[in-house]
């Protein structure tokens, strides 16, 4: 700090006279200097407009969030989301490019799951009943025929003879007790990747 | 443009109250401090009434904060952005002992630079027009003054129009601001009265 800067402050706190500080600075553009301040400080006290409209309108806003942070975190969950997607991706496409079995036997079930979807031109077969009403049936337990984690937590369910030790599919034996509840022709149908939405990849929220 | 010189104005002036607030007001200081602090630890909870109390106490200095630099058609927007911004942040706020208005100062930064961008710098010459306050004799007479001195303020390295901004716009003392930015108060000191005759120099080109 200068002796010039240093006798600024202290006149801005009153320990120096202005007309001292003139004297001490006669070289220097005193009066120019703290005419400017003067200006500077009228500022501090100018009015502004009732704030009270303005936020009544601003709390509006705040509503649409309602706690601190949310489109925060919502942009946080957005980023993970895209993150896993992202290296879902990758591991998908580094996997198929190695020729690992499993994951471009997945990648070969899904592309021809979208091809029969978008590829075909007729609409995807579903039961129809004489009356020209769809065929649902009777309501079947939720069964995740791709997914042996999603059985895990209901043994009781499954006979262990009927699972296939390789994992692969064994609709049949997975659910044997349902068979009487299925459409008669069930076994017959083709599993459409449309009805249930499993094969076709599901949009992601954004 | 020429300020007018008038030393005995000048002279009679005296610095205004804020530069000794803390001194002489310590106690004040100290129970403000204390309840915007539970305001802020409310309104981090989701208490929007505890918000509406913090936008109550710091809507005019960023308001004038806004004004000055964008003029009064953005100074709505711009301060109520910076509202906006800081409900969403303020579970990342941490008291570090300076005063919450410049955490909000320094989101309200950010929202004018990205208005001015927007508006462009063209756009915003026509408005400095708009500078004015509420009460045009607010200005004592000063108008032409008044938009030099803004467009000068833009024209100031950014530390020196950030002591500025804070000191005479946001109204702090120069502790605060010194806490503000991290500085020591002799930095902040130096940094203010090397912006003052900066704005003098650029003032009478």
């Amino acid at each position: 700090m200068s002796g010039f800067e240093r006798d600024l402050a202290r006149w801005e706190t009153g320990q120096l006279g202005f007309s001292d500080l003139e004297d001490r600075h006669p070289d220097r553009d005193v009066p120019g200097i703290i005419e400017l301040r003067r200006r500077l400080s009228i500022l501090a006290t100018e009015s502004t407009p009732d704030p009270e409209p303005d936020w009544a309108v601003l709390r509006s806003r705040l509503e649409e969030g309602s706690t601190p942070g949310a489109a925060l975190r919502w942009g946080l969950r957005r980023r993970v989301t895209l993150g896993f997607a992202a290296a879902m991706l990758t591991f998908a496409s580094i996997g198929y490019g190695a020729n690992m079995g499993p994951i471009r036997r997945g990648v070969d079930d899904l592309v021809g799951a979208v091809t029969s979807v978008f590829g075909s031109d007729q609409a995807p077969q579903t039961p129809v009943t004489p009356g020209g009403g769809l065929d649902v049936g009777e309501p079947e337990p939720p069964v995740d025929e791709e997914s042996p984690e999603a059985n895990f937590d209901q043994p009781e369910d499954v006979d262990p003879e009927d699972v296939d030790p390789e994992g692969q599919e064994s609709t049949d034996a997975e659910v044997p007790d349902d068979s009487e509840s299925a459409p008669p022709d069930s076994d017959s149908v083709e599993p459409q990747p449309d009805e249930d939405g499993e094969a076709t990849p599901a949009p992601t929220e954004d | 443009m020429e300020l007018h010189e008038s030393a005995p104005a000048v002279e009679a002036y005296i610095p205004p109250p804020f530069v000794d607030r803390k001194v002489e007001h310590e106690h004040d200081e100290a129970a403000v401090r204390s309840r915007v602090a539970r305001l802020v630890e409310r309104a981090q909870g989701g208490d929007q009434d505890a918000f509406g109390e913090l936008y109550r106490l710091y809507h005019a200095p960023l308001f004038r904060l806004a004004r000055f630099r964008l003029g009064r058609e953005h100074a709505d927007d711009v301060v109520a952005e910076t509202f906006l911004r800081a409900w969403e942040a303020l579970p990342r706020y941490r008291d570090t002992g300076a005063p919450f208005v410049s955490w909000l100062y320094g989101i309200a930064r950010h929202v004018v630079a990205d208005a001015g961008r927007a508006a462009g710098r063209a756009a915003r010459l026509v408005e400095l027009r708009a500078v004015l306050p509420e009460r045009p004799e607010d200005c004592g007479g000063e108008l032409d003054d008044r938009l030099v001195l803004a467009e000068a303020l833009g024209r100031l390295p950014e530390r020196q129009r950030q002591v500025i901004e804070l000191k005479f716009l946001v109204g702090l003392t120069n502790h605060e601001v010194a806490g503000a930015l991290g500085k020591s108060v002799g930095a902040v000191n130096v940094q203010q009265w090397r912006a003052l005759a900066n704005l003098r120099r650029i003032m009478e080109t």
